[in-house]
């Protein structure tokens, strides 16, 4: 009690408000703030366990390219809980572990426009002064659709990063058995599903398969999906420059790898590509968009409804169609889209008109104009599952814009 | 006491703490500290020594006692203001302690730490719900709860007035992520001014006129949620501030006349942007419009800006917001150190509107939609005004034409 007497302080006189408020200095006047830089691109790295993506990563790590990358190893792709960042720095250093990583702020996560992971990588992207690079590798990520997804923001959101390349690596001795393994009816085959969404593959230990069994796989591949680039190695010795900043999901324009018409592709459960070449007319945009919608969001939205949520009548039909096995015939019969590309001719324009589609995400974007002379056709390249070539040949011929 | 009266304008009578008798005197550390002179005045010495054990604890920052400035989003208290490259003229001033809600309320899980454990787990944050009839009822209930909430916010608007007083006022309890309790209902009342875009923390400050205010309002009633708010002017307000309000209410009210069944959801950015630009305005692209029910937040996402990648078209029984934030300058926004508080990056005023929908077979449903009781919004004001003077100008011409 009497230590509590010693420690009060005398009691002043009562003054008018105002008098004791720290001054604060005033905000210097705004200069128009700098347009933001360039987003880093993101390199997302899948594939089957022992392909090979540990070494790819190493080799990015220990390789002296002088660049400036941050590793992210994830568990589980999708949450912002990274399991280990690693960051390597230009001097061709060992990689060093990012300790911040686990302090990483959340945000604002209510009503915030991009997802937790792109915060997260934002927010590494503010620790360090500048990264030139971040690689992503997924273990046990069966479906990077998703993530991948995420990954591409908008361009309005001036964000950070950006999804710039999906690379899969595949085991040169191994893939073929693992694309062709069976599965359960309806379910998908999770080496199938890895390469149908890579930019680019990484055929990897060339030095442990013969030629034959390699060409064979390429051309396995390609079947699946033909867009993809295949970089034969050891090792995962290839040159960075293939999969790091590729700039394939910017506004350049991509030329597009598929031939015309391949045969029979994909109206099995298996992974397909189906290539469909326009007649010369313009496509109606808005009326490609309205199919592109359906296509991409109905199919899923019936699948949801057939695993059990139980609304409308199609989720009550699986249902009763005996449960699972219903379901999944539901989800066996219904085609998936994984990626989508395209160069169009849209009416009303002179430029080219690039179609890019990652899972459910797409998006058409002004490409470079026209040459003079130059032949004017719509090619779009949809690689997916249980593709009805007719179906998508119908319903693209049906966005021509008419005579 | 008469030393007080001639120190000029705008010195409360403040009460002692301890005995309630009229204070002449002042805690001298508080006054050091600038603490809220309320918690810190006494009428003697010895009162000051009687409370001082606990008086004492308001020293240092805490979230249960006296007022202080808000960090971690909500989580933490500060002493002082902290530092910032402030983009405006606007500062935080000190909130406090969160305000207690009976144990029978039913309180969303986000509550108390702000974390939403339900809404991260879900589900719904890929695939939007088909609400049932059930549902709808819940979140128009907790609708029409956050329009009479937000309605008696607006008439609590007012030059002097504090945002907590505000806050207050409507049953409020601030303090960042706070909840209250109305009509069986948690609330929670975000209040922001001039350059603060959203998710402004209802403090000390008092309204000065020529303030623009935003008030949001979020309801969880019964397992539900409801979201609205409106941009409120405070006295007389230059005609810059005015056409930024008038053209952000715009801009959602021709958002919400595209909403129907099979629109999708990246046009909305498409109709809000086209209009903000054509008056010379910017979207901020940072937050955006959301899908609500049982969760706060879920699928679908609305942006506000165009060109956006936004999935999925509108179906019968989809019920999310719209809630643009139009700027004066530019489209960019800046934290606050309370990690809450969102600020235009050139301090330049923003302006927002928002309102829950429900897609119906027809159209949609304005969920939180204004009454005929709500007070009016500006132009509201001046065109009640023309009325009345054309109803008095008639009277007048009816009179004379009676006198002649």
């Amino acid at each position: 009690m009497s230590s509590d007497d010693e420690d009060v302080p005398l009691a002043v006189p009562l003054q008018a408000s105002g008098a004791g408020k720290p001054a604060q200095a005033p905000a210097p006047g705004a200069a128009a703030p700098a347009a933001p830089p360039t987003p880093v691109p993101v390199t997302l790295i899948t594939g089957y366990l022992g392909a090979g993506k540990t070494t790819l990563v190493n080799h990015v790590l220990t390789a002296k390219h002088g660049y400036r990358c941050a590793v992210l190893l994830n568990e589980i792709a999708d949450s912002a809980d990274i399991e280990r960042a690693l960051v390597k720095e230009p001097e061709g250093r060992d990689a060093s572990p990012l300790a911040e990583w686990a302090e990483l702020e959340n945000g604002c996560i209510c009503c915030s426009a991009k997802n937790d992971m792109v915060r997260a990588l934002e927010a590494l992207m503010q620790q360090r002064s500048r990264f030139d690079y971040v690689l992503i590798e997924t273990t046990g990520l069966a479906n990077p659709g998703p993530v991948a997804a995420a990954l591409w923001t908008d361009e309005q959101l001036e964000s950070s990063v950006c999804l710039d390349c999906i690379v899969t690596v595949v085991d040169g001795r191994h893939v073929e058995r693992q694309l062709g393994a069976p599965r359960p009816a309806g379910a998908i085959n999770e080496a199938q599903q890895q390469v149908a969404f890579a930019d680019v593959v990484l055929l990897n230990k060339v030095d442990l398969a013969g030629e034959e069994q390699l060409a064979r796989v390429e051309g396995t591949i390609r079947g699946m999906n033909a867009e993809a680039a295949i970089l034969r190695c050891q090792r995962c010795e290839i040159d960075l420059a293939r999969i790091l900043n590729t700039g394939i999901y910017s506004a350049v324009m991509q030329g597009l790898q598929a031939a015309g018409a391949e045969p029979g592709s994909g109206h099995d459960s298996r992974v397909g590509t189906v290539t469909i070449l326009l007649p010369g007319r313009p496509l109606d945009l808005p009326r490609l968009r309205h199919w592109l919608d359906a296509l991409l969001w109905e199919q899923e939205q019936e699948q949801e409804q057939g695993q059990g949520q139980g609304q409308g009548s199609e989720g009550a039909a699986a249902g009763a169609a005996g449960g699972a096995a219903g379901a999944a015939t539901a989800a066996a019969a219904a085609p998936v889209i994984f990626r989508i590309k395209g160069l169009l001719h849209v009416e009303g324009s002179e430029r080219k008109h690039i179609l890019q589609g990652v899972h459910e995400i797409y998006d058409v974007v002004e490409g470079p104009a026209w040459a003079p002379g130059e032949d004017r056709r719509s090619k779009v390249v949809l690689i997916g599952r249980g593709l009805d070539r007719r179906a998508l040949e119908r319903g693209l011929h049906s966005c021509l814009a008419p005579l | 006491m008469v030393q007080e009266a001639e120190a000029g304008s705008g010195v409360e009578q403040l009460s002692c703490a301890t005995c309630q008798q009229p204070a002449k005197l002042q805690c001298p550390r508080c006054l050091e500290l600038s603490l809220e002179k309320d918690l810190a005045a006494f009428c003697s010495q010895e009162c000051f020594k009687a409370s001082w054990a606990e008086h004492k604890k308001l020293h240092k920052p805490s979230a249960t006692e006296g007022w202080h400035y808000c960090t971690r989003r909500g989580q933490g208290r500060s002493l002082n203001m902290p530092d910032f490259k402030w983009t405006g003229e606007l500062r935080p001033a000190r909130i406090g302690p969160m305000r207690q809600i009976p144990d029978h309320i039913p309180k969303p899980d986000y509550y108390l730490g702000g974390y939403p454990t339900a809404e991260m787990e879900s589900r719904q944050q890929h695939a939007v719900k088909l609400r049932t009839e059930r549902d709808v009822a819940g979140i128009r209930e907790a609708c029409a709860i956050g329009r009479r909430v937000l309605d008696a916010a607006a008439a609590a608007v007012a030059p002097g007035v504090t945002t907590d007083e505000i806050d207050r006022v409507v049953g409020g309890v601030g303090a960042g992520v706070g909840v209250t309790w109305v009509a069986g209902g948690c609330v929670s009342v975000c209040t922001s001014i001039n350059e603060v875009i959203c998710h402004g923390i209802p403090d000390k400050r008092p309204l000065q006129q020529g303030d623009i205010i935003n008030v949001d309002v979020s309801v969880y009633k019964a397992g539900y949620h409801g979201d609205l708010n409106e941009t409120f002017v405070v006295g007389e307000v230059d005609a810059a501030s005015r056409q930024l309000i008038r053209v952000t209410h715009d801009c959602l009210h021709k958002a919400i006349a595209i909403c129907k069944p099979g629109t999708p959801y990246r046009d909305i950015g498409e109709v809000i942007s086209k209009h903000a630009k054509a008056h010379g305005l910017s979207v901020v692209r940072t937050y955006c419009g959301h899908g609500i029910g049982d969760l706060f937040h879920c699928a679908p996402n609305v942006p506000h800006y165009a060109k956006n990648k936004a999935k999925g078209t509108m179906k019968v029984g989809e019920v999310f917001t719209i809630e643009p934030m139009v700027n004066q300058g530019s489209h960019r926004d800046k934290t606050w150190p309370d990690g809450w508080t969102a600020v235009t990056e050139d301090g330049r005023r923003s302006a927002q509107f928002e309102h829950t929908l429900l897609i119906t077979p027809d159209g949609c449903e304005v969920l939180t939609a204004r009454l005929p009781t709500s007070p009016p919004l500006w132009w509201e004001v001046e065109e009640g005004r023309q009325g009345q003077a054309q109803q008095l100008g008639a009277a007048a011409n009816g009179a004379a034409a009676d006198a002649s």
